[in-house]
């Protein structure tokens, strides 16, 4: 290479310096070009522009925190997924908001004989999203996969009071128990209750019926983009009269809480899921949105694995939940908006709003405590998760006033998870939002924690869990109910760990949408949502 | 050594840094609490359920011979299926690499931009006010967390001036580029002191160079001096520094993607470690170590080609 005026660089090689020379000019050249065509994009494609919050007015657009995993509604559904399969697929019975009680679903009546151990469901004219109709073999199909820890390992403990599923005539199946069930119409209305189409689920095979659904309920699947966002088009077949209000509904995947609630803010989505207790009142006071808070029935507390510790004592325990400031929790943690808890399970059917929820009071506590040395916990909770910090901090400075010494532990949710279920734990706070029950029936969980102890915490009670199978078996509604109403306040004069409080579903939307509504459980039905343009 | 021979050698070398990282992933996802099967069927499921699966997904077989049965699919391009969503490998990696690559490249494009710009007024104007202020935002920059920054920006950008989305990718092209707008710039932004720093000392190293001085005595514009001489043989410096900086960008974009709801490899890799969603997060371990690797061949071949000093 040389200059104008002579003067010569060396290169040691020719091709080099083609490689260098081209390099440059490309790299300033892809610059330009990606400036400029971001510049010349957000030109043309105006915000009003984009679809979703401004299409047809018979379209909402819906932010959420999560997505479902698979479409099988006897294939575990979390509560993000059983948000979708409740839109998608009907049960026999169904949960409407306002009420525990399950109402006719596909079902359009039901008979309970032979002491509480034969139901017959006579079944309503209805079709599923593809025309064909609903069928006594569907519904048999379909709660007989329900049932088999084969097809749906997670749920079927549910039903295993079910000896026989059987048609009796053309519109009625009869449902024949081992023992009185009265919680079995609660589990008949959770997800894997749902009833598919046997034809077509043959047809396709489970892989197949998970790519493309089929169900009677109020919407249909027209396109799930995983990673993005979710649209449910309503079924033109389905069988409560003028519903769905809307159209269709799509439903974006925005984890991040910040973003979410932006996205609502600056109309790209009509409402909203999972609203950060931080931003409620903000919201609150925001002209053009509307927020939704209901208590539903999740609970946030701190489990205890009793083994070989000072947790065994009842008086320990009961000092532990006196020295828990659950007033301040809920005011700094929830921002006001939970209910400070007075059971060891969730709101649930025969919740008794009597029973005194531990007071906060140190006095009592230390005389509980009494001469019990002081200790250390270990408190595993999931680390990302921000009502959980904030919780760990306020139990460790007020248990510290009693010489209980708390070490954090903080964990992701899939190790936090496995170590709940192995037992690997001394105490643990449950993540905000986890503590679900996936049906309005006290037994489920009841069940689980008194009888069954799925999560190890070697409790000693024996009155308790007497208690809780006798009430499993109760057909007569009042006497359960009494009997649902002592177990309540028995076990929290024993708990197995520190109720702390019962969360609200949380909900924002443009001024205009109504409609929305939440079931125990917690998931939205949308088919009495109106987006209001 | 030719081009050929070198590229050879150090194919061969990637290969082995690729199987032992590979083969060690394998190994920690599998020691650290979590069972995917577990996770699939519930908190409430049997242990036989659980059993069941485990053996459905080979996952109580010892492990090494899991390790080896991966090695031999995995080097067929066979990476098997989710565990927690009904679909392959392929089809969940597939969708996202774009995405990742697009926002990774602006991001880098970006930061080059406002590196180079920010290093020459620097460099140029050394130990002058504009010189401290440009170290000061430089500190700034990389001190901010990205996350904080790319909500920031969204919420001017995209809330209150209403200009771009506030997150998402979109479905046509124009909307890929208007979402990943804000998501590169925050990426950009976080990624540029690296580069500046190395660029600045080193411009200032080549200021000071004889030839410099000889092209001016020579009456070359400063604007050529600059351009053709001093920044070429800077770069060369910062070229050094690529691997790191790609790798920066990548982890931090799993933060970006995850903020601003790009579906891209990141927020892949967050959600199938959340679910111990073993395929996956093997394939993904696979796909950033073979990214690691090129990065670094590539990283060498550039500062041969800019410094011809340098032999291979």
């Amino acid at each position: 290479m040389r200059s104008r005026n002579g003067y010569a660089l060396k290169r040691r090689s020719g091709s080099r310096m083609t490689l260098r020379a081209a390099l440059l000019p490309f790299g300033i050249a892809a610059c330009a070009m990606v400036v400029v065509a971001t510049a010349a994009a957000s030109a043309m494609y105006s915000n009003a522009a984009t679809p979703s919050a401004a299409a047809q007015s018979g379209s909402l657009t819906y932010a959420r925190a999560d997505e479902p995993s698979k479409f099988d509604p006897q294939g575990v559904p979390d509560l993000a997924t059983a948000q979708v399969l409740i839109q998608l697929y009907d049960q026999l019975v169904e949960l409407l908001p306002g009420s525990d009680v399950p109402q006719p679903g596909l079902a359009k009546s039901w008979r309970i004989t032979d002491g509480g151990r034969t139901y017959t469901f006579t079944l309503r004219e209805a079709r599923f999203s593809n025309g064909d109709r609903v069928t006594v073999d569907d519904v048999v199909f379909s709660l007989n996969r329900a049932r088999s820890p084969k097809t749906d390992p997670g749920f079927s403990f549910l039903f295993d009071t079910i000896r026989s599923v059987s048609v009796r005539r053309p519109s009625t199946v009869a449902v024949r128990l081992s023992k009185p069930t009265p919680a079995l119409l609660g589990y008949l209305s959770a997800p894997p209750g749902s009833i598919i189409p046997k034809a077509y689920f043959s047809q396709v095979g489970p892989k197949g019926f998970d790519k493309a659904p089929i169900g009677s309920g109020p919407f249909q699947l027209d396109e799930f983009t995983r990673g993005q966002r979710l649209v449910l088009k309503r079924n033109p077949y389905y069988w409560r009269r003028g519903k769905p209000v809307l159209d269709e509904v799509v439903q974006l995947y925005i984890p991040d809480d910040n973003a979410r609630v932006l996205a609502l803010r600056s109309g790209r989505v009509d409402a909203a899921d999972g609203i950060p207790y931080a931003q409620l009142k903000s919201i609150e006071s925001a002209n053009n949105l509307r927020l939704l808070t209901k208590v539903a029935g999740i609970i946030d507390a701190i489990y205890f694995n009793q083994s070989g510790s000072p947790l065994r004592e009842t008086k320990v325990r009961q000092a532990l939940n006196h020295a828990t400031p659950l007033r301040s929790i809920n005011r700094v943690v929830f921002a006001g908006k939970a209910q400070v808890a007075n059971s060891l399970i969730p709101r649930l059917r025969f919740w008794d709003p009597r029973v005194k929820p531990y007071d906060y009071s140190i006095p009592k506590a230390k005389k509980l405590f009494g001469s019990t040395p002081g200790f250390s916990v270990s408190l595993m909770i999931v680390g990302t998760d921000t009502a959980s910090r904030q919780i760990a901090q306020i139990v460790q400075s007020s248990w510290g006033k009693l010489g209980v010494r708390v070490s954090v532990r903080a964990v992701d949710t899939a190790t936090w998870f496995a170590e709940l279920i192995k037992g690997n734990y001394q105490a643990s706070l449950i993540p905000s939002g986890a503590g679900n029950s996936d049906v309005a029936e006290p037994d489920e969980l009841l069940n689980l924690f008194w009888v069954a102890d799925v999560l190890h915490m070697n409790h000693e009670n024996t009155q308790v869990p007497a208690l809780v199978k006798e009430a499993s078996v109760t057909q007569d509604m009042s006497k359960r109910g009494r009997l649902l109403k002592r177990i309540q306040r028995l076990g929290l004069r024993d708990p197995y760990g520190v109720p702390i409080a019962f969360e609200p579903a949380r909900m924002a939307m443009r001024r205009g949408v109504s409609g929305f509504d939440v079931v125990t459980p917690g998931w939205w039905r949308l088919e009495t949502v109106r987006a209001g343009r | 050594m030719s081009l050929a021979k070198y590229l050879g050698a150090r194919l061969s070398y990637a290969a082995i840094v690729l199987i032992v990282v590979t083969f060690v992933a394998f190994i920690m996802i599998r020691l650290v609490p979590g069972d995917p099967a577990r996770k699939a069927v519930g908190p409430y499921a049997s242990q036989e359920s659980v059993d069941a699966l485990r053996h459905e997904l080979g996952l109580d077989q010892p492990l090494l011979s899991q390790a080896f049965v991966f090695m031999k699919d995995a080097a067929r391009f066979d990476f098997g299926s989710s565990i927690t969503q009904n679909a392959t490998v392929a089809s969940l990696v597939g969708p996202r690499i774009v995405p990742s690559l697009a926002l990774a490249g602006a991001g880098l494009a970006i930061a080059l931009v406002i590196a180079t710009s920010l290093a020459l007024a620097a460099a140029r104007r050394r130990d002058t006010w504009i010189d401290h202020a440009i170290r000061g935002v430089s500190s700034v920059m990389l001190a901010m967390p990205s996350f904080w920054f790319g909500l920031i920006l969204a919420l001017v950008f995209g809330y209150k001036l209403g200009l771009l989305p506030t997150s998402g990718y979109g479905y046509t092209f124009g909307e890929h580029v208007q979402g990943l707008v804000l998501p590169a710039v925050t990426l950009g932004v976080a990624v540029a002191p690296l580069m500046l720093r190395t660029l600045r000392s080193s411009l200032l190293d080549t200021f000071g160079q004889d030839y410099i001085e000889a092209a001016r005595a020579r009456g070359l514009s400063n604007r050529r001096v600059v351009w053709r001489h001093a920044l070429r043989n800077s770069l060369a410096a910062t070229v050094t520094v690529l691997g790191v900086i790609v790798g920066y960008a990548v982890s931090g974009a799993v933060v970006i993607e995850s903020v601003f709801a790009i579906p891209g490899l990141g927020s892949l890799l967050v959600s199938s470690v959340a679910t111990r969603d073993f395929p996956v997060i093997q394939a993904l371990v696979v796909l950033f170590g073979a990214l690691v690797v090129a990065v670094s061949i590539l990283n060498d071949l550039l500062y041969a080609a800019l410094d011809p000093r340098v032999r291979l």
